[in-house]
């Protein structure tokens, strides 16, 4: 065996050794880069500009500019007052997503136990749950009559106040990102050569000092990756937030939603905005700046194989981990299907169901059921392909080609989370009717949906593609093989799981926007959380509950479905490293 | 070996892309034809009566198809045609749901075209108080009272809170939840009542002893109701229609209704033509059948609202639970619109500890 020395010799920087990037190449990445550029520049850029310019002007409509409005928002202290607390919740929230991540990224990269397929996908569900489900999950979960309380009672004598408080917050935040940073932080986890943990043991490293000088700094890109994206999101975060802390815990984004939508002040609300995406991305770009100084990184050729989770004594944490996981995820999931399945007259019925899949009803306008279903899956399909494609191409150019961090590029990827989506969505209404008015209706949902998806996909898939031996590409090459089919045969199947993840996410992205789909949908383009929301209206809440379960449930398959494939390519490659 | 292997990745390649094709392709594109007539609404709106008055009009009306469109909250589709308006044009011919306290503004933004009220005979069935808008850019369709709601299997009768200033007693301390008035019209008019009671700096002092009796401030009425059902607390900011839709979904009719001194905030919510439409006639027919009796029988059990159309006959359970406040309450729409801003941002430092 060759590969322990060569292994610990891999040892080494993104970028190092590489050669200088030829002329041809030059024009190959700019290529690459041009679907990103064309999507971001056309469908996010000019729509935010249109819609943030209104905070410059003079006054509505008028043509000459100032930034009179940014210098009082700046200068009012209850402004600052809710940027301060914006941070904080986010900064709590995305702490917490870590805490909760890092275990389950070590779980589902480390070892293996039946029914995993089902636990990965399962864990991804939240992100697609539109708000005010997950403020029922957490009610039937948290609220004082709820399971966990009279869990609590029943064990111990005492409830705790978890509903409208801050706590609640930070764990509903955790609860959608917590899965995030776990399956990004899986990715690099998974690129980890066991080989460097086992030879700093042996030579006579304590697990903390294995930890902190092997472990951390190999995981620490997808860690990052998921945080920043957590505390982004986080930071926008607005209906979790008045549902389930109340109006005591106001953000930014509340502030921008009533001077938008309440006082149609636009442009106090793009000045607004502006601040709060600069803010943001600041942060964004402060973690990206950290993350580039982690101390080295680990390229692997091997990836690591998950054993399975055992009965040894050192698991037996791994199983508390995996319990409390479960409940901490299954139990809001598990309350929204027995509410859907709770008769308002008592017991237990279906008609929730039978009512939400029945044709010619007529809560829908042009749009049944089953075609709200429709509608969901190919916007998720088509706006994953979109991002996917544009991602995958700008990652590869700025990791194979340019060899270096550029922390301000990858901020400004990140932009399209970090911009208020109402004012996002006026943008976009404004664009569609003007200079983007050529672009059919039917593409309009998907391409804002890909658009938003993108920087999920730059920050899943750059992990795990920097952790790709580039020599083993030169290697491929050195033996005749093309950039193409070097990428196809070596990197792609590394990646798998990176790639499995960005497709999740830009798919539940897809699946749970509201906001935007709301500001461009014709009746006929209605979608599953859009269908959860009008039930609610209309006082049906056990059709809503029935609803959420159904957009659980296909997304859910969705999910097991890309798990299943990702895990055939895995296997095929793994075969293949043996062989 | 390697060249089965690319093969097998290619055929998976392909596979997916075709999958994605599939499901690009799956709906067919919208037909033309018709004479259409576009009708931005709010959600319950469009989950509600709208269907069947679809379905009414385009029976009335051979080749004429009415087009349902629901971006949200009657402030979200007001921000619709707003925003498609700025950018020279929108789809909408009519706007169901504008509230009497967004009208100024949506006035002074453009968004309506005046009405020619000879085309409106239903018209004169509307008592004058609930034709609110003397501008003449939109007709009443429907009206409702904000006011507290209660769980009568908690609170006894005789524990009730009299009026408003009752609700500050410590023996309701934590039993109230109340909504963001700004995000939700039922919020914004449980305040507007408040500064109708207690008038303009007084509201604030008012809201200062409410603190310590509410359980939290919800940012929807779906978020509040769901956390009163689940007895988090046993009252809420809600409907007067209440009790009689818990009879009508639930058969239940636990939730009662407060009109402390015979009070409770009035919301009218109105319709107009938006400017520049090309089927003003149309239009016109179409808000004039809103207010007939064919549709104003629909408002009670599909909208949980009152009718406008004062011959238009009521179920019996709507008529004996649903209560219409001896005094309503209402302020005038341009008071709130001079004042709205200030007053929102006033409330808000209060809620959140920022004065």
């Amino acid at each position: 065996m060759v590969h322990d020395t060569r292994h610990i010799a891999s040892i080494m920087k993104p970028g190092a050794g590489g050669s200088t990037v030829g002329r041809r190449n030059r024009w190959l990445a700019l290529l690459l880069l041009l679907p990103a550029a064309v999507l971001l520049l056309f469908f996010f850029y000019l729509p935010v500009a249109t819609a943030l310019l209104e905070g410059f002007r003079e006054a509505p409509g008028s043509a000459s500019l100032s930034l009179r409005r940014f210098v009082s928002l700046l200068a009012d202290p209850y402004i600052l007052s809710l940027l301060r607390f914006t941070a904080w919740q986010a900064f709590l929230s995305a702490a917490l997503s870590v805490v909760i991540g890092i275990p389950l990224g070590y779980l589902l990269a480390n070892r293996s136990f039946p029914g995993k397929s089902i636990v990965t996908s399962l864990v991804m569900v939240p992100f697609v749950m539109p708000a005010i489900t997950v403020a029922l999950g957490f009610l039937v979960m948290y609220g004082t009559n709820g399971w966990f309380n009279e869990g609590l009672a029943s064990l111990f004598g005492f409830k705790v106040r978890v509903l409208n408080t801050l706590w609640a917050i930070v764990v509903a935040h955790a609860f959608y990102n917590g899965p995030l940073v776990a399956r990004m932080t899986q990715g690099a986890w998974e690129r980890l050569d066991p080989a460097l943990e086992e030879s700093a043991r042996t030579l006579g490293a304590r697990p903390l000092a294995v930890w902190r000088d092997v472990t951390l700094p190999a995981i620490a890109p997808g860690v990052v990756s998921g945080a920043v994206l957590a505390f982004i999101y986080c930071f926008m975060s607005f209906p979790i937030v008045l549902s389930l802390g109340g109006a005591r815990f106001s953000t930014l984004e509340v502030e921008i939603f009533t001077l938008m939508r309440v006082l149609l002040d636009y442009e106090t609300a793009a000045a607004l905005a502006a601040v709060q995406a600069v803010v943001s991305l600041l942060f964004a770009y402060v973690f990206l700046r950290l993350e580039g100084r982690a101390p080295s990184l680990f390229a692997s050729a091997r990836a690591r194989r998950p054993r399975p989770l055992g009965g040894k004594a050192r698991d037996g944490w791994l199983w508390v981990c995996l319990a409390v996981l479960l409940v901490f995820f299954g139990g809001p999931m598990l309350s929204i299907v027995v509410d859907s399945v709770r008769d308002p007259a008592g017991g237990v019925s279906l008609r929730a169901y039978e009512r939400i899949v029945s044709e010619g009803h007529d809560f829908h306008l042009g749009a049944s059921p089953l075609r709200t279903i429709q509608n969901s899956l190919r916007y998720g399909a088509i706006a994953a392909a979109i991002a996917l494609f544009a991602g995958a191409c700008f990652v590869y150019t700025t990791v194979r080609f340019v060899r270096r961090r550029l922390p301000f590029l990858e901020t400004l990827s990140l932009a399209p989370i970090a911009v208020s989506s109402v004012a996002l969505a006026y943008g976009l209404s404004v664009a569609f009717r003007g200079p983007l008015s050529l672009v059919p209706q039917d593409v309009r949902i998907p391409l804002v949906h890909g658009v938003l998806a993108f920087p999920f996909v730059v920050r899943a898939f750059r992990p795990v593609l920097e952790g790709v031996d580039a020599r083993l590409i030169e290697a491929a090459r050195t033996l005749g093989a093309g950039r193409w089919r070097a990428f196809v045969d070596v990197e792609l199947p590394m990646a798998a799981t990176g790639l499995l993840v960005a497709f999740a996410l830009c798919f539940g992205l897809s699946v749970s926007e509201t906001t935007a789909t709301l500001m461009l949908a014709r009746p006929e383009q209605v979608t599953m959380p859009v269908s959860v929301y009008r039930f609610l209206a209309a006082r049906d809440f056990s059709a809503a509950s029935a609803m959420a379960v159904l957009l659980m449930a296909v997304t859910g398959g969705v999910f097991l479905l890309a798990e299943l494939l990702a895990a055939w390519v895995r296997r095929r490659q793994g075969g293949k490293t043996d062989a | 070996m390697r060249r089965k292997g690319l093969r097998d990745r290619l055929v998976l390649v392909a596979a997916l892309a075709a999958v994605l094709t599939a499901a690009a392709l799956g709906a067919p594109a919208s037909a033309q034809g018709p004479q259409r007539l576009v009708v931005y609404t709010y959600d319950s709106f469009a989950a509600g009566p709208a269907q069947a008055i679809k379905d009414g009009f385009e029976a009335l009306h051979p080749g004429v198809e009415v087009v349902f469109i629901a971006p949200g909250s009657a402030g979200e589709a007001l921000a619709r045609v707003i925003a498609e308006l700025a950018a020279g044009g929108t789809d909408a011919d009519v706007l169901v749901g504008i509230s009497d306290t967004q009208l100024p503004r949506a006035i002074d933004r453009g968004v309506f075209l005046k009405l020619d009220r000879s085309l409106l005979p239903n018209l004169a069935k509307v008592p004058a108080q609930l034709d609110f808008d003397d501008t003449g850019h939109v007709v009443p369709f429907d009206h409702g009272y904000v006011t507290i709601i209660y769980d009568s299997r908690v609170l006894s009768t005789d524990d009730l809170p009299q009026s408003l200033e009752e609700l500050t007693d410590p023996r309701f301390r934590g039993k109230l939840i109340a909504i963001d008035p700004r995000t939700s019209s039922v919020g914004h008019a449980f305040l507007m009542w408040t500064i109708a009671e207690y008038g303009d700096p007084g509201y604030l002092q008012f809201w200062e002893r409410l603190l310590p009796s509410l359980l939290t401030v919800t940012g929807g009425w779906s978020a509040a109701y769901s956390q009163y059902e689940a007895g988090e607390a046993p009252m809420m900011v809600s409907y007067s229609t209440d009790t009689a839709a818990g009879i009508y979904y639930a058969d239940s009719d636990h939730s009662r209704i407060l009109t402390p001194n015979g009070q409770a905030y009035q919301q009218i919510e109105a319709a107009g033509i938006v400017a520049g439409t090309d089927v003003p006639e149309l239009a016109h027919r179409f808000l004039d059948y809103l207010l007939s009796e064919e549709v104003q029988s629909l408002i009670p059990t599909a909208n949980w609202m009152f009718p406008v159309n004062a011959h238009t006959p009521v179920p019996d359970f709507f008529a004996e639970y649903a209560v219409i406040p001896d005094n309503p309450v209402r302020l005038d729409p341009r008071l709130i619109e001079e004042n709205e801003q200030r007053w929102l941002r006033e409330w808000a430092r209060l809620i959140t500890g920022q004065r």
